[in-house]
């Protein structure tokens, strides 16, 4: 039996699927506060792809977290989270229970970390599919069978009784996307699918990705460190530095004119094809700042090529350069893209 | 199966340092196990005879040696004082040392492993910091303090429980056990402590694992996460004490046993070495160090069951 | 706990005792005046120790071990209660002039648990083989030899003259044994007596049953039919098992048990308070320095507080001793033993200094809290007077050890528990002292003619004025020279339920009033419930 759902079964036109709202996301640790998310919004429609972007600790991964309620005890998170029209920031983790899975489902980073090494891979979807839909063990089991299979593990009777070691890195990663889909999520965050795998299954996965939320008419989430895996596979691009958003607007309208000297740097550290691949945040020269120091000044100011005084003195707010586009900056690049100018193309999506 | 073996081999160095050890150091104590049959009244050829009688009048080695030789037979001997044979000793006294162990692992695991669960679900919560002062407590009470507490409020005011003996199991399986509960509680006691703040702090490491976000992110309630995903991966510290523990109590636990006046291989072993009665305590050594040898066995085999890489990488071996 | 190991002394002191000690009962009625005895029943003992046997010429049975040995045996005699030898498997003694020869004769119709009947040839054997046993040999020494004279009638020879003879028989060495015992290894686990129960199952640290003997030749003895005997080593929990009401009955030596005793009122409690007792004391090894000394001696017993150490260490349970004989006991005398007296032991201690410089002295005690305790308290008083104490703890069965071989300056002691003092012979005669290193059985290696003189006297005297007076000598010569310094009478106690009956003692042969509990042991034969 289907837990009674607390959204509306068909949604009201023109709702998005999710709209965040000055959002931010606070860590009381011992000697301080920690800041990971700073006043963030954004919306996301049905059937959309939002891309996140930032170097790691720049609290891309709280915010997918944040919207889920997937935050450890010691954090707070005011601001608002609209899921499907309902506000859902004081929803209680019994709440939210109904949410996840059904609702929102996430892909983690690394699968040989976020798959129960002590669980058959079987065992780890049907366990939701029992839950959240009440099917019978039987049931569950040739659904998690179905939904291996379609995700592309091959042998998936035999492979929905492996435990997650016996599996590839790519297989895994394919497993816990098959753990996500289990509920039919209508929204579906993807946290680094790819970052934890080899070069060759990365396309292959975020592929995967893709079909399956043209299929499902999922809005997803994709979280990237890397500007070129988000590029040719979202709709709009956030771009966050320090917990904040430092620039904020639709895939194409970005790479035609990215005013953020962040953004450009991270562009310009996107692994190319002809050049060996390697840490990618070294490219950036400096380190971002401490989540828990409050300084009024621009965060980027101590790594920006181009920081002026104002930079150190004032942080610039989140202005828009045209309808849709915000950028983060006092003196924001403008024009064409430096001479490293990457070798994706921005406009490869369907 | 060669795992198994292994183990087994293992036991053989083990028992042969263990018991050469013990054989050595009850030798090298002061005191006479003939004076103490014989008592001060004692002449010289009488002792002389006893010696003689006993093969005392050997060296260390020489003894070492033929008490190896009687082991390979299957002989333990008997008791210098009463002349009891060590392995029927041991067989008297083995089923109330290892019920005693057992109830009060019971006890002790039926009390932490909720505790433990709880105080993990919310690190320095307020059951956390309760447990936590709790367990502490207990570490602290000696538990001589705690058996003296205990017989008071159940045996003498209560009247629920009695307050020393044993009634064998096969006698009489419920005054078996109401002779064993407030021995096993006292022992049990420390052991909560400890297992509460193993498993609770395992526990806590294990919720931050990905794993548990991921199942937190499929929408299991939080019962479900903490028994079906959290718990078996925090249990290897727990099971390695309890490991310990076991090994530990087959030798018996001597305070207990004789606050209780329990016939267990602890009463046994203490008053045979004060006795200098070295053929029982030869037999209680080789009793727990194949105790010891075993535990870690169980404990080696129980890994695997609790994670199936384990398994896989001695599948390999 | 002091010294439980050395049970040979129990041994000798194990038989009966005189007179009873003093009774309360809970309620209005006292347990003696409840009617005839009621027959049938079990009654569940706690004793303080587990015991290595019951084979005489085997193990050395302490006072836990010998209600067994009671329950399982009887003796040719027994003391009653004023301490006199009756005849019990025995029906009478003739000697010979001069007390060299003693004509037992045995009791007829008496079988042994086995069904061997009780003749002379049995009472020959069964006194060869304690004759010759390790164990009990050396107690025998006066004996050269035992003839059958006719089928119920046995002779046996000394080699010196002996009137205490049966009141030897009265201890445990009087205790008759099955023939089948002597040919068998394991008899200690398996004892054939006459006595009014027999060994069913012995689980040894658990639990021990005794059967009653529906053959038993005292008719209508014993009460119970069956008694379970499990030591609870633990005074503490003894206490807490009666009270509990696991078990019927205890025994304790315990002052803090006894302390607590006192004050209960749903108990019955039979303390030992007449009668002789063992004496705790501080034996001085008086073969070697610093002891060697007399007035260092004095001065220890000078600056001892003996009622401090009964009322902190002991719960202020016993009483102070004077000598190696209770008040209780007929053969107590005063004997001039220095009361305490800080000033002059003070000015003895200040003589020694002068002479042989500071006054360090070793005390050796076993490793249990209790005595420890009275180290400690010891170790106080003397600092008091100038004497620096240092406190040696040594594990009980080195201890026995250190004293027989004198390797030790001053050593707490419990001893001198005996019926007849004969039985101390050995302990202070100075035939039985050996310089440190040798095994000695006097201990304290002090040599008196005039004790060694009191000895032969009492040894060889039938007449009980003028033994009575050869021990008075003994114990006025302890006092001035002071091997011992005495603390306290241990007191015994039992304690029962209220419905449990005979406590205070059985009855003879002839239906007189048979001895009470002694030293911590007592008869189970007629024992009941009502």
């Amino acid at each position: 039996m289907k837990r009674a759902s607390p959204f509306p079964d068909v949604d009201p036109a023109g709702v998005p699927l999710l709209e965040v709202e000055g959002l931010s996301t606070r860590f009381r640790v011992p000697g301080g506060v920690v800041r990971a998310v700073e006043d963030v919004s954004f919306t996301l429609h049905a059937g959309r792809t939002l891309g996140i972007v930032g170097e790691s600790g720049s609290g891309k991964t709280v915010l997918a977290r944040s919207v889920m309620g997937l935050l450890p005890h010691n954090a707070d998170r005011p601001g608002t989270i609209r899921y499907r029209g309902v506000d859902i920031t004081g929803w209680s983790t019994r709440q939210l229970v109904g949410v996840r899975g059904p609702e929102m489902a996430m892909v983690f980073q690394d699968p040989m970390t976020s798959l129960n090494p002590y669980m058959r891979i079987g065992r780890q979807i049907t366990e939701s599919l029992r839950w959240h839909m009440g099917l019978t063990k039987a049931a569950a089991a040739s659904r998690a069978v179905a939904l291996l299979d379609e995700v592309g593990i091959p042998s998936a009777r035999l492979r929905a009784d492996s435990y997650p070691h016996q599996l590839s890195g790519g297989m895994r990663q394919r497993a816990t996307i098959a753990i996500a889909l289990a509920c039919s999520p209508r929204l579906l965050f993807a946290d680094e699918p790819t970052t934890a795998l080899d070069v060759t299954v990365q396309a292959q996965i975020l592929d995967l990705l893709a079909a399956e939320q043209r299929e499902r008419e999922m809005g997803m989430v994709l979280v990237s460190h890397d500007l070129g895996v988000v590029a040719g596979r979202s709709d709009d691009i956030v771009v966050m530095y320090a917990g904040r958003v430092v620039e904020h607007a639709p895939t194409r309208t970005l790479f035609a004119g990215l005013r953020m000297p962040y953004t450009q740097a991270l562009l310009a550290a996107v692994p190319r094809l002809d050049r060996p691949s390697h840490s990618r945040a070294a490219v950036i020269p400096g380190r971002p700042p401490d989540p828990t120091a409050i300084d009024p000044a621009c965060r980027f100011a101590p790594r920006c090529p181009y920081v002026q005084a104002r930079c150190q003195a004032e942080e610039p707010p989140l202005v828009e350069a045209e309808p849709g586009h915000r950028y983060r900056c006092w003196y924001p690049v403008a024009g064409p893209l430096p001479r490293s100018a990457p070798a994706v193309s921005p406009a490869r999506r369907g | 199966m060669r795992f198994v073996r292994r183990q087994l081999l293992h036991l053989v160095p083990v028992l042969f340092v263990v018991t050469f050890l013990s054989f050595l150091l009850i030798n090298l104590l002061p005191g006479d196990p003939v004076i103490t049959i014989l008592g001060p009244g004692a002449t010289q050829e009488h002792v002389t005879a006893l010696r003689k009688e006993l093969a005392l009048d050997e060296p260390i080695p020489v003894r070492y040696v033929h008490w190896l030789k009687r082991i390979a037979t299957g002989h333990l001997g008997q008791s210098y004082v009463n002349r009891q044979p060590v392995l029927e000793a041991i067989r008297q006294r083995l089923p109330t040392t290892l019920e005693l162990m057992i109830l009060a692992e019971a006890f002790a695991l039926a009390l932490a492993i909720p505790m433990g669960i709880l105080a993990a679900r919310r690190p320095n919560g307020i059951f956390d910091r309760v447990t936590t002062t709790t367990a502490f407590g207990l570490l602290a009470v000696p538990n001589f303090m705690l058996a003296v507490v205990l017989v008071y409020v159940f045996a003498l005011h209560w009247h629920l429980l009695p307050a020393e003996g044993y009634t064998a199991l096969t006698q009489n399986p419920f005054e078996n056990l109401r002779h064993l509960v407030l021995p096993a509680v006292t022992l049990a006691a420390a052991d909560v402590a400890v297992y509460v703040r193993l498993l609770r702090s395992e526990m806590v490491t294990t919720l931050q694992q990905d794993f548990i976000t991921l199942a937190r992110a499929k929408g299991l309630p939080d019962r479900r996460i903490l028994l079906r995903h959290a718990f078996r991966p925090s249990t290897f510290s727990l099971v390695t004490v309890i490991g310990l523990n076991l090994g530990r109590l087959i030798g018996g636990a001597f305070i207990v046993e004789y606050i209780f006046a329990l016939p267990g291989i602890g009463t046994l072993t203490v008053s045979s070495i004060f006795n200098r009665d070295y053929l029982v305590v030869q037999g209680t050594v080789v009793l727990i160090a194949v105790g010891y040898v075993l535990a870690n066995f169980l404990v080696d085999v129980s890994y695997s069951f609790l994670d199936p890489r384990i398994k896989d990488v001695r599948a390999l071996t | 706990m002091l010294l439980t190991l050395l049970l040979l002394v129990a041994l000798v002191t194990a038989a009966c005792s005189s007179g009873g000690g003093s009774t309360r009962g809970a309620g209005s009625t006292t347990p003696t005046s409840a009617g005839p005895p009621k027959s049938g029943g079990r009654l569940v003992i706690g004793v303080e120790a587990e015991s290595d046997g019951f084979d005489l010429t085997k193990n050395r049975p302490a006072a836990s071990g010998t209600v067994v040995f009671r329950a399982i045996y009887d003796q040719l005699y027994v003391f009653d209660k004023y301490d006199k030898p009756q005849p019990s498997l025995a029906t009478g003694a003739e000697h010979n002039a001069d007390f060299t020869e003693w004509t037992i004769h045995v009791r007829a119709g008496v079988t042994f648990q086995d069904g061997t009947p009780l003749d002379a040839a049995a009472v020959q054997g069964n006194i060869q083989a304690i004759k010759s046993s390790a164990l009990t040999g050396p107690l025998l020494n006066p004996i050269v030899g035992v003839d059958v004279v006719d089928p119920l009638s046995v002779r046996v020879r000394l080699n010196s003259a002996l009137p205490a003879f049966p009141s030897y028989m009265a201890t445990a060495l009087g205790t008759i044994q099955a023939p089948a015992m002597r040919k068998d290894p394991d008899s200690g686990r398996h004892p054939i007596g006459t006595g009014p129960y027999r060994l069913k199952s012995w689980t040894p640290g658990s639990s021990l049953v005794l059967a009653r003997n529906p053959n038993y030749w005292r008719k209508g003895l014993p009460y119970f039919d069956e008694i379970e005997i499990r030591p609870i080593p633990d005074a503490h929990s003894r206490l807490s098992a009666l009270r509990a009401g696991d078990v019927d009955m205890i025994h304790t030596s315990d002052g803090q048990s006894i302390a607590d005793l006192r004050k209960e009122t749903s108990l019955q409690v039979q303390e030992e308070k007449t009668g002789e007792t063992e004496e705790g004391f501080v034996m001085l090894n008086t073969g070697k320095p610093p002891f060697d000394d007399i007035r260092l001696r004095k001065a220890l017993a000078l600056a001892t507080n003996p009622q401090q150490v009964i009322d902190i260490a002991g719960a202020g349970v016993g009483t102070t001793a004077d000598g190696p004989w209770a008040p209780g006991s007929p053969w107590y005398t005063p004997t001039g033993y220095p009361k305490m007296d800080v000033a002059q032991a003070r000015s003895l201690v200040q003589q020694i200094k002068a002479e042989k410089g500071a006054v360090n002295i070793e005390l050796k005690a076993t490793a249990d809290p209790a005595t420890l305790q009275v180290a400690q308290l010891l170790k106080d008083q003397w600092s008091q007077v100038g004497i620096t104490t240092s406190i040696k703890q040594v594990e009980q069965s080195q201890y026995i050890l250190d004293a027989l071989k004198g390797d030790y300056q001053g050593i707490l002691w419990r001893q001198f528990g005996a019926r007849d003092p004969d039985l101390e012979y050995p302990w202070w005669n100075s035939k039985y002292a050996a310089p440190e290193g040798a095994l000695a059985l006097n201990f304290a290696r002090h040599a008196s003619k005039q004790i060694d003189d009191a000895q032969e006297q009492g040894r060889h005297s039938d007449d009980p004025a003028v033994r009575k007076a050869a021990y008075a000598t003994v114990g006025r010569v302890l006092a001035e020279d002071l091997p011992y310094v005495w603390l306290s009478h241990t007191v015994w106690a039992l304690a029962a339920k209220p419905d449990i009956h005979g406590l205070g003692g059985g009855t003879e042969v002839d239906g007189s009033a048979a001895t009470g509990p002694d030293n911590g042991s007592f008869s189970v034969a007629e024992l009941w419930r009502g």
